[in-house]
């Protein structure tokens, strides 16, 4: 296979068959070469990542966002620990064997969209982005959830701040909607 | 990454090199080639099954034939070791019906040695998937979307457009991008996991 920019996209129009027969069946000589000679880790990652979705199939595929009744019913299940996102939330430790932490941003959004919740230290340094969020319809307010490692780096590590952006649907002004902070206790 | 026996040779060696230990009976190397080519046989697969249950079982089955191939001396150029696995791979999407029930009787006999090769479905959450996880929230939402409909529901590429409502053409830069960037960010170690 070429460069790795080029194998990867070839490699993904030949597996979403936006490549002709004639050309898959050229392709499939290269790709069978190198995965031969070792030589195809573009071949690896989109078999991990066939794997992997597999795996998100059960929460419901690779949306960001949930909804308090989703958020509901995952806090019924053992080993789920439930944070409350306020204006100024000081996060104690959960307990060891949690494998799930879900909580609730106390923001209403009704009447924004594309909304992005940057993650931010005090001091205005940034950690992460949250693209395209979606918030609940019935009190625009932000569930989430995620497994108990990636939720220690925004809930127990250090001060953050989720700072929610978005634009208003009928002005199309975008806006910082809340800021709300999180400090481990 | 699935374990490979302790006389694993190098992880470098050539195919034709791997192949030829393989023929003469190097169970290691017969090892390392098979989890070399199962990615490509998959892919294979997923371009006519989009079944994942279909496409183990097609994985399998293309590799009992190379198995055996190998161990009864058929594989006679070493050199053209990927050429031939297509090759098997080309012949069962032509008649697999008629390979059917010579399959059971391959399993029996060849069964141990390939299931170690086999794709295995993690029950528990992995260091891969909590990376993509955390890679997922930095794309838009038409970029997930874009992913899933291919890699999760693996719907074919004019699916996927239908679905998104866009252009084939935009379907597939979009595709393309995210997983360009994908693959970027699940290949950087993340801040959290310094603190696992």
């Amino acid at each position: 296979m070429s460069t790795a920019d080029d194998s990867l996209s070839l490699l993904d129009d030949y597996l979403a068959a936006a490549m002709s027969d004639e050309h898959a069946a050229d392709f499939e000589e290269q790709m069978f070469a190198a995965a031969a000679a070792g030589r195809a880790p573009e071949l690896g990652y989109l078999d991990a990542l066939f794997q992997q979705a597999q795996w998100f199939t059960s929460r419901g595929g690779f949306s960001s966002g949930a909804t308090a009744a989703q958020i509901a019913e995952l806090r019924k299940l053992p080993n789920v620990h439930y944070i409350d996102v306020e204006a100024d939330t000081r996060v104690s430790a959960w307990p060891a064997d949690t494998k799930f932490v879900v909580y609730r941003l106390d923001v209403d959004l009704r009447g924004y969209e594309n909304i992005d919740v940057a993650i931010v230290t005090p001091e205005g340094e940034h950690r992460k982005w949250f693209r395209d969020v979606a918030y609940d319809p019935a009190d625009g307010a932000l569930y989430g959830a995620c497994d108990a490692p990636l939720a220690v780096s925004t809930f127990r590590r250090e001060p953050l701040i989720a700072r929610i952006q978005a634009s208003r649907a009928e002005t199309g002004k975008r806006e910082i909607v809340a800021e709300l902070s999180v400090t481990p206790r | 990454m699935l374990p490979l026996p302790e006389s694993t040779p190098s992880r470098s060696a050539d195919a034709a090199t791997l192949a030829t230990q393989a023929v003469a009976g190097d169970r290691a190397a017969e090892a390392l080639l098979c989890v070399r080519l199962s990615p490509a046989i998959r892919a294979f697969a997923r371009r006519r099954l989009r079944d994942p249950d279909a496409t183990r079982e097609f994985q399998q089955e293309v590799l009992l034939i190379f198995v055996e191939a190998l161990r009864t001396g058929r594989l006679e150029d070493p050199a053209r070791v990927a050429g031939f696995v297509l090759g098997i791979c080309r012949n069962l999407a032509l008649d697999r019906a008629r390979e059917r029930e010579r399959r059971g009787k391959l399993w029996e006999l060849y069964g141990d040695s390939v299931s170690a090769c086999e794709l295995v479905q993690p029950a528990e959450v992995t260091l891969e998937i909590m990376r993509l996880e955390d890679c997922l929230t930095e794309l838009s939402q038409r970029a997930r979307q874009a992913v899933w409909l291919t890699y999760g529901e693996l719907l074919s590429h004019a699916e996927v457009s239908t679905r998104l409502g866009i252009s084939e053409g935009n379907a597939r830069v979009l595709r393309h991008r995210a997983l360009h960037a994908l693959k970027q960010c699940v290949a950087s170690p993340k801040r959290w996991e310094a603190m696992q």
